[in-house]
């Protein structure tokens, strides 16, 4: 279809002829129809009709939106200059730093001639009116703070519609500075400094990034090692005292350091914070240590006005991530307050504790994830030498949870004060069964799927227990009737072959009497003996076929009375019988050898 | 004025900060205009355009090294891209938790209760001009507007960026990935039928 609209030479013309139209529209002028139609006499009515539609689309953004407004007004107006010489009553010496929000040059102010760190804020000349009162009323209420530990805003301008924010220029280097070189020297420890501190004056040792400068605080603090450390006054001037030296960081004076470093920063936020004032971002490369071992807490301009919320009606998300409360990022629900600073200033101390960030993440996806998921680990996991208070200090201040943090900086302070007076602190760790419920508060869906499983695995466990047991009970009953089954059956079986025994004593006694020699004389009697003998030799028998094994006895008896007949048998002459008689006690007899 | 842009690229690329204050300071107001024009008038209440404008100004002077080093669109469709990002965002994150109450106060959009949040806020940041309430318009406006909204997506867009949100020839094809040609014949197609549009009333 465009193929056909191109090909046609009077389309083409059109074509031309509309885009000029809103060209000129576009820039913002009224579109010169006279020339156009003398141009294109041939096209009178369809430049007048396009003319008309273009006009009323037109008028339609005019009311929807002004486009010009404002737009004069904070337009830059140009540094001419490409090279950064001069700035006003600022002459630019050299850049010092870069930063998100800007870049920052040592300067001399010319008209005060002193020396002051100059941050150009590219992002100001974006700035709409509204947005600029909002900056200017940062650096307002920045500048009102007088405090050892806040840098001192000079003064807030624009020249040549370049912003700029005047402050102290602190001799000395960020935090951020310190524990890359602590990182860095941890790495490759034979090494020693870095020398990536060209701002710090350094030492004669060369070791330490900072000194106790002055005799008279030396004096004050003796020694940073030694215990009971004097009163607060002291403690509070007390030199920051840190070596980058990877050794030093398992030494008590480098925990000792980093507490002071700790305390200068929650008495500075203390003091801004009853000001109204919240830094919003904290973090290692927005506090200062200065040659004396001081800390200063740079860049309140992106602090906030507590009071003028009409300024913040979106809550810019404005600082760094990895240093940003859940509630600053949006992680957790929570109004950014001061104690978003605290925890800010939480991890700072966890990251110069253990030289690793406390969020691990690379990306923004990362960080909300990691923020969003549980506690941070004990720094004393990285570096086991860190003093348990002072890690539970930190932790406490780093709580996802707004309520569980300290609640005021000063809190914070007095904790850290504590800690480097060797009393006891008032932050507890959190003890087991916290963990755990924290924990299993977390991992609900998790510990909910555990639980049933194990409800499960329990009612299956009793289940097979009673059918084990019912089991059991069954065998052993049977077992039982067997038992005595069997026993009843010996009982019998004893009673049976004593009535055997009973039985062949009483042939036995009949065989002795006839035996007698009584009766063995008494001529006729032999018939009767002999006859007598026979009988019991039949119930000898009988009984031998009772007990079906012939017992031994039975068959001793047997013999005995095979013996006797034998005996009658030869006294009556009858000499043959009388051998088979005998043959059959011998034989007897030898049964019953052979099973004795 | 492109000219300028390329020359502030340019000391851009070579560090000169007070040439990227300009360069992006100087779209301001153009980017101004078109998330105003694009904003829904129920979150109008909750946020300016303004400070869409300078969330998307932040997010570009972050992202500025790697556009200079790549430079894949020109410098104007790509601050739009980027203040698009943050116009839907916005309409996102403040539809999201908010879309009963919103409900309440405009019941032009009662079928929401049919969509997912996010497509909500997906058609709104799309590129039909919000029917806001705020601004006094005239009858012929409005008309005009309707008439607009109603054009098949590809007419109105090619419109909006050229009348509405004033882009050159060139920066639209870089918007809409297409020729400079293709532009025009669009456009003029686009106006054809939007005069018979509005002849019919």
């Amino acid at each position: 279809m465009e193929d056909s609209v191109q090909s046609d030479d009077r389309d083409q013309q059109l074509l031309r002829i509309a885009d000029e139209m809103i060209d000129q529209l576009r820039v913002g002028q009224l579109v010169d129809s006279h020339a156009l139609l003398a141009a294109y006499p041939q096209y009178y009515t369809q430049i007048k009709e396009m003319l008309a539609t273009i006009e009323l689309i037109a008028n339609v953004s005019r009311s929807v939106v002004k486009v010009n407004d404002s737009d004069t007004h904070d337009r830059p107006c140009g540094v001419e200059s490409g090279a950064l010489g001069e700035l006003g009553d600022f002459l630019l010496v050299r850049e010092i730093g870069r930063g998100g929000m800007g870049v920052v040059y040592e300067a001399i102010q010319r008209s005060l001639s002193r020396r002051v760190a100059l941050k150009i804020l590219p992002f100001a000349a974006m700035l709409d009116p509204r947005h600029l009162i909002r900056f200017r009323n940062e650096a307002q209420a920045a500048a009102v703070l007088e405090h050892p530990h806040i840098v001192p805003v000079y003064g807030i301008g624009c020249e040549r519609g370049v912003h700029y924010y005047a402050m102290r220029m602190i001799e000395g280097s960020t935090l951020g500075t310190i524990i890359d070189d602590l990182r860095h020297n941890a790495q490759q420890p034979s090494n020693g400094p870095s020398g990536r501190h060209k701002l710090l004056p350094r030492n004669e040792s060369q070791k330490s990034v900072f000194a106790d400068a002055t005799a008279n605080q030396r004096a004050f603090a003796p020694a940073e090692t030694s215990i009971g450390a004097p009163a607060s006054e002291t403690t509070a001037s007390a030199v920051a005292m840190i070596s980058t030296d990877p050794s030093d960081t398992r030494s008590s004076s480098f925990f000792r350091a980093a507490a002071t470093i700790g305390l200068h920063a929650a008495q500075g936020l203390q003091h801004a914070h009853n000001h109204g004032v919240v830094h919003r971002d904290i973090k290692p490369n927005n506090l200062m240590v200065d040659s004396a071992g001081s800390v200063w807490i740079a860049d309140f301009g992106l602090a906030q006005l507590d009071a003028d919320a009409s300024l913040t009606l979106t809550g810019d998300v404005v600082g760094t991530i990895r240093y940003m409360s859940p509630e600053q990022a949006r992680v957790c629900a929570g109004v950014v307050d001061h104690r978003s600073d605290i925890y800010s200033l939480g991890v700072t101390l966890y990251e110069l504790l253990t030289q690793q960030p406390a969020l691990r993440g690379n990306t923004r996806h990362e960080l909300l994830t990691e923020l969003g998921s549980s506690e941070l680990p004990n720094p004393r996991l990285h570096n086991p030498f860190i003093p348990r208070e002072l890690a539970t200090i930190v932790l406490k201040a780093s709580r996802r949870e707004q309520l569980e943090r300290y609640q005021s900086a000063a809190e914070f302070a007095n904790d850290l004060q504590r800690f480097l007076e060797h009393k006891p602190i008032e932050a507890k760790p959190p003890t087991a069964l916290d963990r755990l419920y924290k924990w299993c508060y977390r991992n609900r869906s998790l510990v909910f799927a555990f639980g049933c499983g194990l409800t499960l695995a329990l009612v299956v466990l009793i289940v097979s227990i009673l059918q084990l047991v019912h089991q059991r009970n069954l065998a052993r009953s049977a077992a039982e009737r067997e038992w005595k089954q069997a026993q009843a059956a010996s009982s019998e079986e004893r009673r049976a072959s004593q009535n055997c025994r009973l039985a062949l004593r009483a042939v036995n006694e009949l065989l002795m009497q006839l035996s007698a020699t009584k009766l063995k004389n008494v001529p006729g009697m032999e018939e009767i003996r002999a006859s007598l003998t026979n009988r019991a030799i039949g119930i000898l028998g009988q009984l031998d076929d009772i007990g079906q094994n012939p017992d031994a006895q039975v068959a001793l008896e047997l013999g005995k009375a095979y013996q006797l007949m034998g005996d009658l048998q030869v006294h009556g002459g009858e000499r043959r019988t009388a051998i088979g008689s005998y043959t059959k006690s011998i034989d007897l007899c030898e049964t019953t050898d052979k099973n004795g | 004025m492109s000219d300028d842009i390329d020359e502030l690229l340019r000391l851009a690329e070579r560090g000169d900060e007070t040439a990227v204050a300009r360069l992006l300071g100087g779209q301001r107001a153009r980017l101004r205009a078109m998330v105003a024009l694009h904003m829904d008038a129920r979150i109008r209440g909750r946020c300016d355009p303004s400070d869409i404008v300078q969330e998307a100004m932040l997010d570009a002077y972050r992202q500025l090294p790697d556009y200079l080093a790549s430079r894949p669109l020109p410098f104007y469709p790509w601050l739009r891209q980027i203040t698009w990002q943050q116009l839907v965002a916005h309409h996102r994150r403040h539809l999201k938790y908010q879309v009963r109450s919103v409900l309440r106060e405009d019941q032009v959009w009662s079928c929401a209760s049919d969509c997912s949040t996010s497509q909500l806020a997906d058609r709104l940041a799309d590129s039909v001009i919000s029917p806001s309430g705020q601004v006094a318009r005239s009858e012929v406006q409005e008309k005009v507007l309707n008439e607009l909204n109603s054009l098949p997506e590809g007419d109105r867009e090619i419109l909006v960026l050229r009348i509405l949100e004033q882009l050159s020839s060139q920066e639209t094809a870089a918007v809409l990935n297409v020729s400079e040609n293709a532009v025009r014949v669009r456009q003029f197609r686009a106006l054809k039928r939007l005069k018979t549009r509005l002849d019919r009333i």
